[in-house]
């Protein structure tokens, strides 16, 4: 606890609260712009870390990734585009506010409810992280895997419209995962004899490609076609008595929500925002408004996506396991710094990481001076003509991919995973499930052979353990759950709604 | 280096970072692209030695320039603190009687840890494929795996372990230097029995095709670096030992290790 | 052929794709050197996994576009197919691999500049002229704060001694 309190005395220095203010400006930026995001931003800046401490460099990517969360819910009201996957929620109620003349009213909600979950899942976090810390301690290889296997499972069954998509999208994941040198014999894989492809496929490559070139390209094939109003803010950007009252709830239930499935190893902020909107459309008192512009429907799903980064720093500092793709990126500026996340991060490097949880409070602070007084700056960043915009976002994510190594051939490779992109958009294939699979493939693999290898081929060492067992049991669950209430239905003769419930569309990024 | 070497030439150096694949990525690079140009140097070692013949590269370090071996650093063996083994003995033995049962933890496939434990086996004579060796992609990765009780032993440079043993949650069995090292209490594994001695070594070369005034103007840059204030207090700062050696002494230190480390990585199949 | 058959036909397609990667990777496999060390499982068992996965969501997927069609799926691609206009992306994607060509050779510089006033006309913008000073000024800018204050090397091409 006395770590957690000298963490606030060293972020108030004037570099560290410099850096944060930066992060989160940039954030903002790049939250409010559709198709540019934090994984790219934080690829690009990447460089940084061989000019400023690990701490500083850290605080501003932080700052960078919730920032985009903020920053998304402007372009999901105003514009009905989701800037950023995670604000996908957002756009049915928010831009249904703001066509009835209360974009100021859903702007309010979306800042002062990411500025209430940002405070608080921070204070969750400094609890819950030191303790899973010392239980990592005595994660074994095998439990290891039980959790990926659930990180698997639970984004590809949650999320998407369909089990098969989400498993092909999953397998794509896999085999990018695949190539490369193999950690654990060393020996050389799926790389066709291209030197390049020896330390596999960068995330960045992937993530760029299938988000931002994706995009682009899907923009260019629907061009004939596009039309796009932004709608102006009147109204003044502040709530009335009924709609705090409507709202505060939502905010809580948001900021639990996105904090716990943030910290489960499901896939990052997309889950849970649906999570937050499906169960605020359950239980409002507002049925009617629902579809007309329901403040709840913002309330909770803006809560929810700033919660779930506090969410997914747990397994990332405590576990070393990266949940999502910005995550992975996080995880590599760690390492570039001879710093390995995991249960021994606590011990080691406890300034740097106390440091960092207090930069998110301070952060957030920041966060609600940029989005309420100065709402109406970002604003006009969406009036940038779209052709311009896209053309930027290729150079940019082209300037991100080809700076990591000078290669022509990672360009390139952007490029393709761009169109496989292009075409699992066109055919409904969730995009979340794909990064995923190349995140966590080699650490599944190498963490069941290792499994495998200590007990010298016993497969039963993934049973005795219970730590194993109940995550491998958890994935069970989370491929039934969603089959639960239609199956419930079946059963006492009624037959109602879907077949399976929906947490998502599966773009998380 | 960077510092040390600029303030020594009164030049800026510039540093480009070519990660991947134990370097063999970065030297493919270098051999295309750097021939005959005597201003670009590249750093590698030991590792790149092994990843050369692993990843089959189309390129070796007989392509390029030797100038100048900089450093060293001895491997460690350490198990967790409640491990039974007390002793180097003690694990070796074990060893001998039940190879598999001993799990080694280290750095990644064919790098200097697992090159350490081939060279363990052969000496005490375990055969190859009952070296049950399991790769972490890196010393903080192997570090939380030791103290978590997944493996028997551990495998890495000395400095990566020292906070750890410091602390009193791991127990350094052996170190694989010549001699003991100053302010570290474990023998040498020669003392403990294993004839066996291996140094993770970095050395730094010259481009291909590089006449022979232009290497000793190189080498005689390097000489006058070693000498410097700079490089004797990044010496100090970062760990390392110095391990300076130039021309004919590096050219034949370099083919016995090429040839010491083929062996090996043969012997555990990851060379066919 | 109509639209219908042409959007059936480009799903199956998919399908196929999925099928012919799970192919591939399992034909990949025996190359795959097996380490002669102590291993209960090698570095080809994810890899036929994998492929094995492949080959088997591969086939549902094929039989949602075939025998068990999934109807809500195909309308949507059949409205999106008649929405799309395939010369502009395909155009965007030949300047795209042009950009990525001729950036070592000409120099960063040059490259983004002759690239986004393209692409920005292929994306529909009407203002050749304002286009190609944005792209002008945002490469110099990207050039100088990456070469000088983040210490990444761009290519410096045709202007080398210049810059």
């Amino acid at each position: 606890m006395l770590s957690a309190i000298s963490g606030f005395a060293n972020v108030l220095t004037p570099q560290y609260l410099l850096l944060a203010a930066i992060g989160v400006t940039i954030g903002t930026a790049i939250g409010v712009l559709p198709g540019i995001g934090p994984v790219l931003t934080v690829a690009l800046l990447l460089p940084l870390t061989y000019n400023f401490d690990p701490t500083g460099a850290l605080i501003m990517f932080a700052g960078i990734y919730y920032g985009g969360m903020d920053g998304g819910s402007t372009t999901s009201i105003l514009l009905n585009t989701p800037g950023e996957s995670a604000s996908v929620a957002t756009t049915f109620e928010g831009f249904a506010m703001a066509k009835s003349g209360r974009a100021g009213a859903a702007l309010a909600t979306a800042a002062v409810g990411s500025f209430v979950a940002g405070t608080l899942s921070p204070i969750l976090l400094t609890f819950v992280a030191p303790l899973l810390a010392r239980v990592a301690l005595l994660f074994q290889p095998a439990d290891y895997f039980a959790l990926t296997v659930l990180a698997f499972v639970s984004v590809t069954a949650l999320v998407g419209s369909s089990v098969i998509r989400g498993m092909i999208s999953l397998f794509i994941g896999l085999f990018f995962g695949l190539i490369g040198i193999d950690i654990l014999s060393g020996q050389v894989r799926m790389t066709f004899g291209i030197v390049e492809l020896l330390d596999g496929i960068d995330v960045v490559v992937v993530a760029v490609g299938l988000f931002a070139v994706g995009e682009a390209l899907y923009v260019a094939s629907q061009l004939r076609h596009s039309k796009e109003e932004i709608l102006s803010v009147r109204s003044s950007i502040w709530m009335n008595c009924e709609e705090w009252q409507r709202s505060w709830p939502a905010w809580l239930r948001g900021a639990l929500i996105g904090f716990s499935l943030g910290a489960l190893p499901a896939g990052g902020a997309e889950i849970p925002t649906f999570l937050s909107y499906t169960i605020e459309k359950r239980l409002s008192k507002h049925k009617e408004e629902w579809g007309h512009g329901a403040i709840e429907g913002v309330a909770g799903p803006e809560a929810a996506n700033n919660a779930a980064f506090s969410g997914v720093l747990v397994p990332l500092l405590t576990l070393s396991l990266p949940t999502s793709a910005t995550a992975a990126i996080l995880l590599a500026a760690f390492q570039i710094y001879n710093l390995q996340p995991g249960p021994l991060l606590f011990q080691k490097a406890p300034d740097l990481v106390w440091t960092l949880v207090a930069s998110l409070y301070i952060g957030n602070m920041m966060l609600l001076i940029l989005n309420l007084p100065l709402i109406r700056i970002w604003v006009k960043i969406l009036t940038i003509p779209r052709p311009l915009l896209y053309s930027g976002i290729l150079v940019f994510g082209t300037l991100g991919v080809y700076s990591m190594a000078n290669s022509f051939i990672d360009v390139l490779l952007m490029y393709a995973i761009g169109v496989i992109g292009f075409f699992m958009r066109r055919f409904q294939l969730p995009v979340g499930p794909a990064i995923l699979g190349l995140i966590l493939l080699p650490l599944a693999e190498a963490q069941f052979r290792r499994a495998l290898a200590i007990s010298q081929g016993d497969l039963s060492v993934f049973v005795p353990r219970p730590l194993s067992l109940g995550l491998l049991l958890a994935a069970l669950a989370a491929l039934v759950l969603p089959y639960l209430p239609a199956l419930a239905a079946r059963l006492t003769g009624k037959q109602t709604g879907p077949r399976r419930l929906v947490f998502g569309k599966g773009d998380e990024d | 280096m960077q510092a040390a070497l600029s303030a020594t030439t009164g030049q800026t150096v510039q540093v480009y970072n070519v990660s991947g694949a134990g370097g063999t990525i970065g030297l493919a690079q270098f051999v295309n692209e750097a021939k005959g140009k005597p201003h670009e140097l590249m750093v590698g070692g030991l590792v790149m030695v092994g990843a050369i013949q692993t990843n089959k590269a189309p390129v070796s370090l007989s392509q390029v320039t030797p100038i100048a071996l900089l450093t060293a650093e001895a491997e460690a063996i350490v198990v967790p603190a409640d491990s039974k083994y007390q002793t180097l003995q003690e694990l070796i033995t074990d060893f001998k009687a039940n190879p598999t049962a001993i799990v080694w933890g280290g750095g990644s496939a064919g790098g200097t840890d697992h090159i350490l434990v081939g060279l363990i086996a052969k000496t005490v004579g375990v055969a190859p494929n009952q070296v049950n060796y399991i790769a972490y992609s890196g010393g903080g990765e192997a570090t939380a795996a030791i103290l978590s009780g997944a493996v028997t032993a551990g495998v890495s440079g000395v400095s990566e372990f020292a906070e750890q043993v410091a602390a009193g949650t791991m127990r350094m069995l052996a170190v694989s230097s010549e001699q003991r090292i100053e302010g570290v209490g474990a023998p040498t594994l020669k003392e403990a029995g294993v004839d066996v001695a291996l140094m993770n070594w970095r050395a730094v070369f010259g481009a291909p095709d590089l006449t022979a005034e232009q290497r000793a103007a190189i080498i005689a840059t390097f000489a006058k670096m070693h000498a410097s204030k700079e490089w004797q207090d990044a010496l100090a700062k970062n760990g390392w030992s110095d391990f300076f050696r130039t021309g004919d002494e590096f050219n034949s230190f370099l083919n016995n290790e090429m040839t010491r480390i083929g062996g090996v990585l043969r012997d555990l199949g990851l060379v066919q | 052929m109509n639209h219908r058959a042409r959007t059936l036909l480009t799903l199956r397609l998919a399908a196929l794709a999925i099928l012919g990667l799970g192919g591939m990777i399992l034909a990949q496999t025996p190359s795959i050197s097996q380490s002669a060390g102590f291993t209960v499982v090698g570095p080809r068992v994810f890899p036929i996994i994998v492929g094995t996965g492949c080959l088997f969501f591969g086939t549902l997927f094929f039989l949602r576009a075939t025998v068990i069609p999934d109807r809500a799926l195909i309308e949507d691609i059949i409205a999106e197919e008649q929405r799309t206009d395939w010369s502009t992306t395909l155009l965007l994607l030949g300047i795209l691999i042009t950009y990525a060509a001729i950036l070592s050779p000409l120099g960063y510089v040059i490259a983004t500049t002759l690239f986004f006033p393209l692409s920005s006309r292929v994306l529909g913008s009407p203002r050749l002229r304002r286009d190609t000073l944005v792209g002008l000024v945002i490469s110099v800018v990207i050039y100088v704060t990456f070469t000088r204050l983040l210490g990444v090397r761009l290519p410096a091409g045709l202007l080398g001694a210049l810059l």
